[in-house]
């Protein structure tokens, strides 16, 4: 490359926009219960990490449903 | 049931299942767990679903959009609403820009309960709604105010069939720098969704951004640090990240740093650049040095160092008897780290070609 070659600035540029620091960012199911305890109205849940949590949790929505 | 991950329109890219059984749950659960999801928004990496959330379905009779986000020209809160519910905001903004309600809130006041009901009116919700509507936008707005978020998104907000108003999807981002006095929400961040590279570097204290090139750079100042990966590009090279030490970095935090950028797997040659105002040269060569040791670097290795005991520090590279490139201006600094990772390049080229 010359030394007179224009500075290859664009992808930096790009890249500069990515440098702000990203804001902390957290799970629906972690907003609705911030949300809920500031008196916000969410339907009837529960997080799950297994296969066997999620039935669980199916359950439970399904006894206080009264079903 | 709904996957847990850092994205919207997770329904396009199957994140989103309804189930009507037991077994559905089961089958379900199986499927996405574990599953890569790839929306518009992760990229095409997509991110790996570890957390699902159930939740009972509920008959949906309109959608709303709710935001609150923080407005850059008022220097305020601002509640953006729309009767459009259920599209992405800049997908309202475009189809029906008419439709969306703006309403600022003075920070010395709060939201008063009659914006509340402006808002809640212009939405064209019904009186027993509107009183609903006004608990939720006051409770959204304290949530806002009180955690230190960015922003709070509630997209839809729902009215059900029987007139009730629920937060059906919510998104809530927060201020990095407020976290020291927000415990109960920097405990939720999930690490799996972030780079871990980059989680790691919190840890450290650095500040570091992965970059898609194969030059690792340890720079001290965030200035430097820019003019630096410029000057990369303009050598004809490409900056693997971003990394600023800060200032009075020690030995055993550059050794940190180096090790951080040399995990990235694209590393072929790394460039150190110091200007050592509050820094010291001497212990950024004995950072330097320790690590290279360590991690027994075979990668081309470039330093520039200058300022503060800059002649203590070339004599520790120099005695250390490591293959460095010194170097005394940034632009040799990024042309020698160029041509060291060109040369590396043909000298693998040839050593492959020599192989039977």
């Amino acid at each position: 490359m010359g030394p007179f070659a224009p500075l290859r600035v664009t992808s930096i540029a790009r890249q500069r926009t990515q440098l702000r620091r990203a804001p902390v960012d957290i799970h629906e199911y972690q907003a609705k219960e911030l949300l809920a305890g500031f008196g916000v109205a969410i339907p009837r849940g529960g997080v799950a990490y297994s296969p066997e949590q999620a039935v669980y949790r199916a359950s439970e929505m399904a006894v206080r449903a009264g079903r | 049931m709904k996957a847990q991950i850092h994205s919207g329109a997770r329904g396009k890219a199957g994140g989103i299942k309804l189930c009507g059984s037991e077994d559905e749950v089961r089958t379900a659960a199986k499927t996405l767990l574990g599953k890569r999801l790839v929306t518009h928004q992760t990229g095409p990496e997509g991110r790996v679903v570890h957390r699902l959330y159930v939740e009972a379905a509920v008959p949906i009779e309109r959608e709303i959009y709710l935001g609150l986000v923080l407005d850059r020209k008022s220097e305020r809160i601002m509640v953006v609403a729309s009767p459009q519910g259920g599209m992405e905001i800049e997908e309202i903004a475009q189809r029906s820009p008419d439709s969306i309600l703006r309403e600022v809130v003075e920070p010395a006041v709060g939201m008063t309960a009659f914006q509340a009901r402006e808002i809640a009116f212009g939405l064209g919700l019904t009186p027993a709604q509107v009183s609903r509507a006004v608990t939720t936008l006051l409770g959204a707005y304290r949530a806002f105010r009180d955690l230190d978020a960015t922003m709070v998104e509630i997209n839809p907000l729902v009215v059900t069939a029987d007139g009730q108003l629920l937060a059906l999807d919510c998104k809530m981002t927060f201020d990095d720098n407020a976290m020291f006095r927000r415990p109960n929400v920097s405990e939720l961040r999930d690490y799996a969704e972030e780079d871990p590279r980059e989680a790691q570097a919190a840890e450290y204290g650095l500040n570091y951004v992965a970059l898609d090139g194969n030059i690792g750079c340890i720079i001290n100042g965030a200035g430097l640090a820019m003019a630096t990966m410029d000057m990369i590009k303009h050598a004809g090279g490409s900056p693997a990240n971003f990394l600023d030490v800060g200032g009075g970095a020690s030995p055993d935090r550059v050794a940190a740093a180096f090790k951080l950028v040399l995990s990235d797997s694209n590393i072929q040659a790394m460039l150190v650049n110091i200007f050592a105002g509050i820094n010291r040269c001497d212990w950024v060569a004995q950072g330097v040095v320790q690590a290279t040791r360590e991690t027994q670097l075979q990668i081309p290795l470039v330093v520039r160092l200058a300022g503060t005991n800059v002649e203590e520090g070339r004599r520790i590279l120099k005695e250390s008897g490591l293959p460095i490139i010194t170097a005394d201006t940034l632009a040799e600094a990024a042309e020698r780290v160029v041509a060291a990772l060109k040369s590396s390049e043909a000298g693998r080229r040839s050593a492959g070609n020599g192989q039977p």
